[in-house]
């Protein structure tokens, strides 16, 4: 069934782009008559500037353009692009941004990396919302069903492909996401959507901005959402039905050249899983239904001060703090940090930017059956500075960016990290840009990595075995960062004003990654299951250690091509590519166990694609479609999958949509990925069908 | 596979198209709304110019939107509501501008104050622009072409902006 849709898309396709490729000539041709599309030259001269203001225009905004000129690989996700998608959270919308990979692994939980090693606690990314890092220390990857916002106040994501760290800090090695919310003052007025259908049962969201005074905007929200659970690979429920409501604010205030920002939000989800557990008694796994709540929180404080357009001062402290009882399970983690950053101009050619930050991580984890952390409760640090210079070679052609990081970790036995890079950004003219970059970057442990043990398997008693044995992962306090040395380059071309492309290659050289070791088996008590369950008994049984290492080395290369071509001021066309390879150098016992290392080069898809086409119907319905291929996971057993969302709009006035979103559209459910690191059962991801509508007034 | 080919096809024959796809529509439609707003100005008569007959708009020879606002000043025949000067580089001839429609780079080594003294309009589409000392910010918000003012800056050049590019105006600083 798939085959044959795919193959009359692909005439259809053929068709409506051969027809476009018509129309785009035919407009082209009027061009050099001064007039552009059916309105002519002089026709916009009488326009009045309310008329001209009411034109929908498709132009990027100024910052994509902007970020054009930055020497790395760097993809925009606009708010128009997330409305378009349909999608209602974080992880679906980057989706659309090349060389990320997103998986999901369950109504609740998804794996998303940038260019490989990808895993439910992928840890070689950087995430920030507003400038706050919500990458958690205890797995040194993201929780991604604590990370929401209210969708319709999200300007921009910015993915930036590659290492970030002289900027980012440490562990942005193998990219940054940063997610951008609207100014304060750019949600003004009141803004209700509400919808549901199958497997976004129901949301509601409801947002006011005002002004306190004439230079202090302000906005709250608050949304929640149900959401269906997944199905195992059996068909039966996978107990991880995900409700959640979410509140926040923010309040913006400009006096001078001052400006300050004070923004919070606060969330409880109620949420669940099922999880294989290993026992120590017959049939030594247990299936377990958890069903558990989630509640955090945080505020963040930022002054920027504008001497002048290229000379500023930043100071930013935020405060987070989760509740999770879900694995591992969380009493609470706090991080509190302070930025500092300062950009200034110096002898004309130079733009230097520098900086401090200074970060806390305090959380106490509590013990269950298959993950403990001793001490249970932990409090680190982190150290850093940066300085980066870019220096103007040749006027507008030729730019060098040059910058270091220094990073001090509690948990690295290294005294100090260092993290250089240099990039060459040459523009020819107004419409080329050829870059290129070497950087060197680290990944910091977890306090997983240095004081957890996981419980992954028993091994049941046999005729050789007079006990069980359990192995378990264990932390350990000599395990260091995992190093990156990345060299890439980069091509971006404008056609005209309505297509371009943007092309990235890379090569990643990475040593002291993180790998698995067996130790030696010993006899021991059953602490793991003494201290999770008091009183229960004690259960004696073999203990084979699995411990960390760095041992393991690997390079990967390959690139994403991506394409934005307005065929014409209805119709546009958004496509990428993504291939990549991974070699791994690892210990041969693990390369079917361990998925985040050793098996990484099988557990990360090779292609992936993404086409969208975002079509006008007419001034009041729109239509947009969009296609996704993802080559298969043979770790894993999962093949290549391919499915579409399509989004209906209708606008019955300038200020209401109304909507119909179809999700995966191509089969009723299908696997994306599996949990790693948690026995989460391996569940298939729906088809899904939602109707909703969204009203904005007095704004 | 096969679907990675149906997408680079179709990808394929996009840029074939696009690279004879010329359109140039939001240019021109945000040149327009440049020259509207500069109708509703008043320039201070030291700056001999009252009105915005015969206004008299600058931007770089080179700009992106260079071409919209010739094709806009050729479409308006002759005794048209402004001339349009191209030049070379902001800072060296400018001095002939009421309105200077300045590029980022522009903004690299023009002095927005002196600029605004000499009663100058600046306006740009650079992003954060209206923040960091210039008048006029185009913005695209929405996929709707709009602006932000900002007044400090408009008080200091004297040039007069009417109510009515206030009310439109999406953000005054």
């Amino acid at each position: 069934m798939i085959k044959l849709s795919l193959e009359k898309l692909l005439l259809v396709n053929f068709i409506v782009v051969t027809l476009g490729t018509c129309t785009a000539s035919i407009a082209s041709a009027a061009d050099s008559n001064g007039n552009v599309g059916d309105i002519s030259a002089s026709t916009l001269l009488n326009m009045s500037l309310e008329d001209l203001m009411n034109i929908t225009v498709t132009t990027v905004s100024n910052r994509p353009q902007r970020l054009s000129q930055v020497a790395s690989a760097v993809f925009v996700i606009t708010q128009d692009d997330i409305r378009r998608s349909g999608v209602t959270s974080i992880p679906e919308a980057l989706r659309m941004a090349p060389g990320v990979q997103v998986a999901r692994l369950g109504t609740d939980k998804w794996s998303i990396s940038v260019r490989g090693f990808n895993g439910r606690f992928a840890n070689k990314l950087q995430v920030l919302i507003d400038g706050r890092s919500v990458y958690t220390p205890l797995f040194s990857g993201v929780i991604w069903s604590e990370q929401d916002t209210f969708i319709e106040d999200i300007e921009r994501i910015e993915v930036i492909r590659g290492p970030g760290s002289t900027i980012w800090g440490a562990n942005a090695m193998n990219g940054v996401i940063n997610i951008i919310t609207k100014k304060a003052a750019d949600t003004q007025g009141v803004l209700l959507t509400a919808g549901g259908g199958s497997f976004e049962r129901g949301f509601v969201g409801a947002r006011y901005g005002g002004e306190l005074g004439e230079n202090t905007p302000f906005r709250v929200y608050a949304k929640g959402f149900s959401r269906d659970n997944t199905t195992t690979l059996a068909g039966s429920n996978a107990n991880d039905t995900w409700h959640s409501a979410r509140t926040g604010f923010r309040l913006d205030h400009t006096r001078g050249m001052d400006e300050y920002t004070l923004q919070g939000d606060m969330f409880i989800s109620s949420t669940g899983d099922s999880l294989t557990q290993s026992i120590l008694t017959p049939p030594y796994s247990r299936l377990d239904f958890i069903d558990t709540k989630v509640k955090g929180g945080n505020i963040r404080f930022r002054w920027d001060r504008n001497y002048s357009e290229n000379s500023s001062t930043t100071l930013q402290i935020y405060y987070d703090r989760v509740h999770d009882q879900l694995m591992p399970n969380t009493e609470y983690a706090e991080s509190f940090n302070i930025d500092f950053r300062q950009r200034l101009p110096i002898l004309d050619r130079h733009d230097v930017i520098w900086g401090a930050n200074y970060r806390s991580y305090n959380n106490k984890v509590l013990d269950t059956e298959t993950i403990l952390f001793i001490p249970r409760q932990r409090r680190t640090t982190i150290l850093g500075a940066f300085v980066q210079d870019e220096i103007m070679l040749l006027q507008d052609e030729l730019r060098l960016t040059l910058g270091v990081r220094l990073d001090h970790n509690d948990l690295t036995n290294e005294e100090v990290e260092v993290q250089p890079n240099a990039r060459l950004m040459w523009t020819p003219d107004e419409k080329t840009s050829v870059w290129l970059s070497a950087s060197k970057a680290v990944r910091t442990p977890s306090r997983g990595e240095s004081d957890a043990t996981i419980s992954r398997e028993i091994m049941p008693t046999s005729f050789d075995l007079p006990l069980p044995v359990m192995m378990a992962v264990q932390g350990s306090t000599t395990y260091g960062s995992e190093k990156l040395n990345a060299y890439e380059l980069g091509y971006r071309y404008q056609f005209t004003g309505s297509a371009s492309i943007d092309v990235a290659g890379f090569f990643n050289d990475y040593s002291k990654l993180h790998d698995f070791n067996f130790g030696d088996p010993t006899s021991t008590l059953a602490r793991q299951a003494h201290r999770a369950t008091p009183g229960v008994g004690i259960h004696q049984h073999l203990m084979l250690p699995i411990f960390f290492s760095n041992n393991a080395s690997a390079h990967s290369y390959g690139g994403e091509v991506s394409v934005n071509w307005r065929l014409h001021e209805r119709w546009r066309l958004q496509g990428n590519y993504s291939y990549q390879e991974i070699n791994v150098n690892s210990n041969v016992d693990f390369i079917n166990i361990d998925a985040t290392t050793g098996g990484a080069d099988r557990a990360n898809p090779q292609h992936q694609a993404s086409f969208r086409s975002n079509y006008d119907l007419s001034e009041k319905v729109e239509l947009n479609l969009w296609l996704r291929y993802v080559s298969s996971l043979p770790f894993y057993n999962i093949k290549e999958y391919v499915t579409m969302d399509a989004k209906l709009g209708w606008k019955p006035a300038r200020n209401i949509e109304v909507f119909l979103v179809g999700q995966n559209l191509f089969s009723k459910n299908h696997r994306e990925s599996r949990s790693d690191y948690i026995p989460s059962l391996p569940t298939r991801i729906p088809r899904g069908i939602y109707a909703g509508a969204t009203w904005r007034f007095g704004n | 596979m096969r679907y990675v080919a149906i997408v680079l096809l179709t990808l394929s024959q996009g840029l074939a198209a696009a690279a004879v796809d010329d359109g140039d529509r939001d240019s021109m439609v945000k040149a327009s709304i440049v020259y509207n707003i500069a109708r509703f100005v008043t320039w201070p008569e030291t700056s001999g110019q009252e009105t915005a007959t015969n206004l008299s708009i600058c931007i770089q020879k080179d700009h992106q939107l260079a071409t919209a606002f010739s094709n806009l000043a050729a479409a308006q025949g002759a005794g048209g509501g402004f001339q349009l000067s191209l030049v070379e580089r902001f800072g060296v001839q400018n001095l002939e501008c009421q309105v200077a429609f300045l590029s980022e780079e522009d903004l690299d080594y023009v002095d927005l104050s002196a600029m605004a003294r000499d009663a100058i309009l600046t306006v740009s589409d650079t992003a954060g622009f209206a923040n960091d000392g210039g008048t006029i910010e185009i913005q695209v918000i929405d996929e709707k072409i709009g602006f932000s003012v900002n007044r400090l800056i408009e008080r200091l050049s004297s040039v007069l902006l009417s109510s009515q590019i206030l009310q439109l105006a999406e953000k005054v600083i």
